[in-house]
């Protein structure tokens, strides 16, 4: 009855009835989400909204067939008719489609939350509009920047997720975040860079960040772009920072290893378990509780995330599952199962994957390196990939040459294409600084649905990539 | 579904509140989709959502708040919407929300096929796609065709917009989307392309069309390899220019980013930019199109205008905020991410006007040359600085009268130059992809990063 109360209906007398009406299997995603979300743009609040949300979805198996639907209408009717419509759909798909399994597990019940001091909630708008002017005030004596757009974003994503198995998980986390977009210009040319820092926290994150030398360095680093040469198209040796690390393996990898991409056919990884797909100095994690990264400790289905080697020392270990991928493969869920809100269906997604350090100190790498290019990743677009061809791509944001083991003048972003059976086994040298990055104001597209991720790595040298820009 | 607030009495109590001027925006959505995995079809879904957005504004002092919990009382909600709009400091250039304009352009924005909003429909749909995949692939060869992955959207929006300067309008849409990607396997060897439509009618028959070209691409996209770097001549499909003009060119036309000072469009209207080729449309009265409106998001009228009049920059795309800075009308081209953000200008339909020629012509004219049909990352080009950069999974290397596939490289350029002094040719074979129409560009030069 305590839930009923904190949510205004009851998840497990729903489960009930939808059983009571034929259903196999029936889980109820609650989700509770505010998104408040500040621009300031060239020193004029041009955003300033709160959005609100609240809805149920149900997922039903009838005889391994399964309906989804949802509503944001939580009275009595509007339940039921969505719970029906549920069940209406997975029975209208018997003999139109092959029934599905769902891995067996043990049931899970908890309620959790992400760490914070100060709940963003709880602070005045003006002291968040105030932050981001004192920001823009910085940068006001570069005079090349002709545009400085600057976001504060702060969520709040509680999902409640219940079962017929008879989980009960309660998971509310917290994420903030400053970042903006420069544009200098001069001389007619003009150029861009998009950079922020987000943490799973609470105000005090906000609070106690150095956001003026941040974007200070952000503003060099445009400016200086607006007279960087353009890199000559071809094959590099390239030396990745972190965060460039971070999006190589999530579009290198990462999506390729998503059991649902492998069940579909459309991954090269297919029947690729046990088999060498990297140089022996890689070995890759996907971790829901990594520091720097989004805390996930439980997916959308309320299976515990669990920490993942895909790659371990260059050997391909496994796919990421959710309950129905574990079922098909015989594996054991991973607490990969996540959706965009309620009302999306689960799909199989990426947590914060990284790279994990090897020995090499940073600075040796590029000393090591007598002609390449040092790729950096703020300023970076994102990437994207192609799990069936293979192919994948991802941008860099302003970069810098390397002549005889020397950071050497800017060049402008670029953008790095691969495949994913090639890139990796290229890897030679790893670097001992692990870092994992998040983001309050994006994440991973995929099947229409986006979410919050994390990613990141060490320093690491790939030799003969492609490049062009 | 009903709205549960009423909007009349939002403005009314939000007005005896001491809030000067108030918008709200209703927008209830009833969707149903289809998934397809491997040739079967699952899962389905079905969702109906109704969210509010209130924006309200104190003299100068603006914010606004979305509201998509049904359960959310008249009283709360005022209540929120205040205390942002209070706590929120002044926007010097604020003008206020729009008045009533209405150009008499009333769009075809709605099918009556989606009355009958039913899972059955969409089920129906997926299983055409899957079928026509397995058909199409007998047809070429293929040992096995199967459709991977897949989705079928149907759906049907109510928007209505009201605000407290005499705007009260509805509009009510109707979205059919597809997309999936299609693999054939030959003598061992995968081979696999991908195809999507967006319309506001079933288009039953582009779809199935659309599927078997991608089966048909299958059969020429096999054993690919990855060129020389260099520069070549490069050929566009329809699919792939309208993708460049969406990251690179369209932004820029924008008049938020024109008057804050991230377009190099600053300054130029009515200044010839782009070779006199090229003429672009915004039109949002094309017939059940994926970006038809009557009213733009905040209740604006609509209306057909020239972007890029053979190769003049003639008008930016403006919200009423963007327009009274700029001192001219609004375009109606006011759209937003969320029912309670403000809005900015986006475009509606865009429309390449055909030229000449068409990507066969092209193809055949090249002596060696890249064409490219499929990319990957093309949203990351840069409409700031106008380079354009993507990743091809699907092209073609034309040498010497040899044609053979190619992939995973990158192509870069400058779009100002590629639909400028290098533009050969825009084709006459214009293609509809979302709310896209374009042909093929044929371009005399660009960057290729490959092996």
């Amino acid at each position: 009855m305590a839930e009923m109360v904190s949510l205004g209906f009851d998840p497990v007398s729903w489960i009930r009835k939808g059983e009571e009406m034929g259903a196999d299997y029936v889980d109820v995603r609650y989700q509770e989400h505010t998104y408040e979300f500040i621009l300031l743009d060239n020193g004029v609040v041009r955003e300033s909204t709160v959005s609100k949300s609240r809805g149920v979805g149900f997922r039903v198996f009838y005889k391994g067939f399964v309906g989804y639907a949802s509503t944001n209408d939580l009275n009595e009717p509007s339940l039921k008719n969505a719970l029906e419509q549920a069940l209406r759909i997975a029975r209208a798909l018997e003999g139109r489609s092959r029934p599905a399994r769902v891995a067996s597990r043990g049931v899970h019940r908890d309620r959790v939350a992400s760490d914070y001091s100060i709940d963003p909630v709880d602070v005045d708008v003006s002291e968040k509009v105030d932050l981001l002017k004192a920001i823009h005030a910085t940068l006001r004596e570069e005079r090349a920047l002709s545009s400085v757009v600057l976001r504060y974003g702060f969520e709040k994503d509680r999902r409640v997720i219940a079962s017929s198995r008879g989980d009960y998980v309660d998971f509310t986390r917290r994420m903030v975040g400053v970042g903006g977009v420069l544009v200098a210009q001069a001389e007619g040319s003009m150029e861009r860079l998009s950079h922020g820092e987000s943490r799973v926290a609470g105000w005090e994150f906000v609070k106690n960040f150095d956001w003026e030398r941040l974007f200070k360095e952000n503003a060099e680093l445009v400016v200086g772009a607006l007279k960087a040469k353009t890199l000559p198209p071809g094959k590099y040796d390239v030396v990745l920072d972190n965060e460039m690390v971070g999006l190589l393996i999530h579009e290198a990898f990462g999506h390729a290893s998503e059991a649902d991409i492998v069940m579909s056919g459309g991954s090269v990884l297919e029947n690729r378990v046990g088999s060498v797909v990297a140089s022996e100095l890689v070995s890759i994690v996907d971790d829901g509780k990594v520091s720097g990264g989004v805390y996930l400790p439980y997916d959308d289905e309320g299976s515990p995330k669990v920490k993942v080697y895909l790659i371990e020392k260059g050997v391909f270990r496994g796919y990421l599952h959710n309950l129905e991928t574990a079922g098909f493969f015989n594996a054991s869920p991973t607490g990969n199962g996540r959706s965009m809100t309620y009302a999306d269906n689960v799909l199989v997604r990426q947590t914060n994957i990284y790279l994990e350090p090897g020995d090499w100190d940073p600075y040796e790498i590029i000393q090591d390196t007598k002609r390449g290019v040092y790729l950096k990743g703020r300023g970076a677009s994102g990437g994207q990939v192609n799990p069936a061809t293979g192919s994948f791509t991802f941008t860099s944001g302003p970069s810098f040459i390397i002549e005889g083991g020397e950071v050497q003048g800017m060049i402008r972003g670029v953008m790095i294409a691969g495949n994913i059976l090639e890139t990796l086994l290229n890897v030679d040298a790893v670097g001992l600084d692990l870092e994992v990055k998040t983001s309050v104001f994006g994440g991973c597209g995929k099947g229409g649905q986006m979410v919050r991720v994390g990613d990141g790595g060490p320093h690491v040298r790939v030799r003969g990539v492609a490049l062009g820009g | 579904m009903e709205a549960r607030l009423d909007p009349e009495a939002i403005l009314r109590e939000g007005l005896r509140r001491g809030l000067s001027e108030l918008e709200v925006v209703v927008v209830s959505t009833e969707r149903v989709t289809a998934s397809i995995v491997s040739g079967e079809i699952k899962p389905v879904l079905f969702s109906a959502r109704t969210t509010y957005g209130l924006r309200a504004a104190i003299g100068r002092r603006v914010a606004g708040i979305s509201v998509g919990d049904l359960g959310t009382s008249l009283e709360e909600a005022l209540r929120d919407l205040e205390r942002a709009v209070r706590s929120s400091p002044e926007d010097p250039y604020w003008q206020g929300f729009p008045p009533k304009i209405d150009r008499g352009v009333r769009s075809e924005t709605y099918s009556k096929l989606f009355d009958y909003l039913e899972p059955e429909k969409a089920v129906e749909l997926a299983k055409l796609v899957v079928d026509s995949a397995v058909e199409r692939g007998r047809v070429v060869g293929a040992d096995r065709t199967t459709v991977m992955e897949g989705l079928v959207e149907l759906a049907r929006v109510n928007i209505r917009v009201v605000n407290t300067n005499g705007v009260d309008v509805s509009e009510r849409c109707s979205v059919f989307g597809a997309y999936g990607s299609v693999k054939s396997v030959f003598g061992g060897t995968d081979s696999t392309y991908d195809f999507s439509l967006g319309s506001r009618r079933v288009a039953e028959e582009e779809l199935v069309k659309r599927v078997v070209e991608a089966v048909d691409y299958t059969t020429l996209f096999r054993g690919p390899t990855t060129p020389e770097s260099g520069v070549y001549p490069l050929v566009l499909a329809p699919r792939v220019a309208a993708e460049v003009l969406t990251a690179a060119l369209i932004p820029a036309v924008s008049g938020l980013n024109i008057v804050e000072g991230r377009s190099p469009l600053k300054g130029k209207i009515g200044a010839p930019v782009l070779n006199e080729k090229v003429t672009i449309r915004d039109d949002p009265t094309l017939p059940l199109h994926y970006g038809s409106r009557s009213f733009d998001d905040e209740g604006v009228g609509v209306y057909s205008k020239t972007v890029f009049d053979r190769g003049v920059f003639a008008t930016p795309l403006t919200n009423y905020y963007v327009s009274k800075r700029l001192n001219m009308e609004s375009t109606g081209n006011g759209f937003r991410t969320l029912p309670g953000a403000s809005t900015a200008p986006a475009p509606t339909n865009v429309v390449l006007e055909n030229g000449s020629g068409g990507l066969e012509e092209f193809t055949r004219e090249l002596k060696r040359g890249i064409v490219v049909y499929s990319t990957i990352g093309s949203w990351m080009s840069n409409f700031v600085s106008g380079q354009v950069y993507f990743t091809v999974t699907h092209g073609l290397l034309v040498d010497g009268g040899r044609v053979r596939p190619v992939k995973s490289f990158v192509v870069a350029g400058n779009i100002y130059e590629w639909l400028g002094g290098k533009l050969v040719e825009v084709g006459s074979d214009a293609e509809v992809n979302a709310n896209y129409v374009t042909p093929s560009l044929y371009i005399a030069e660009a960057k290729v990063s490959g092996g």
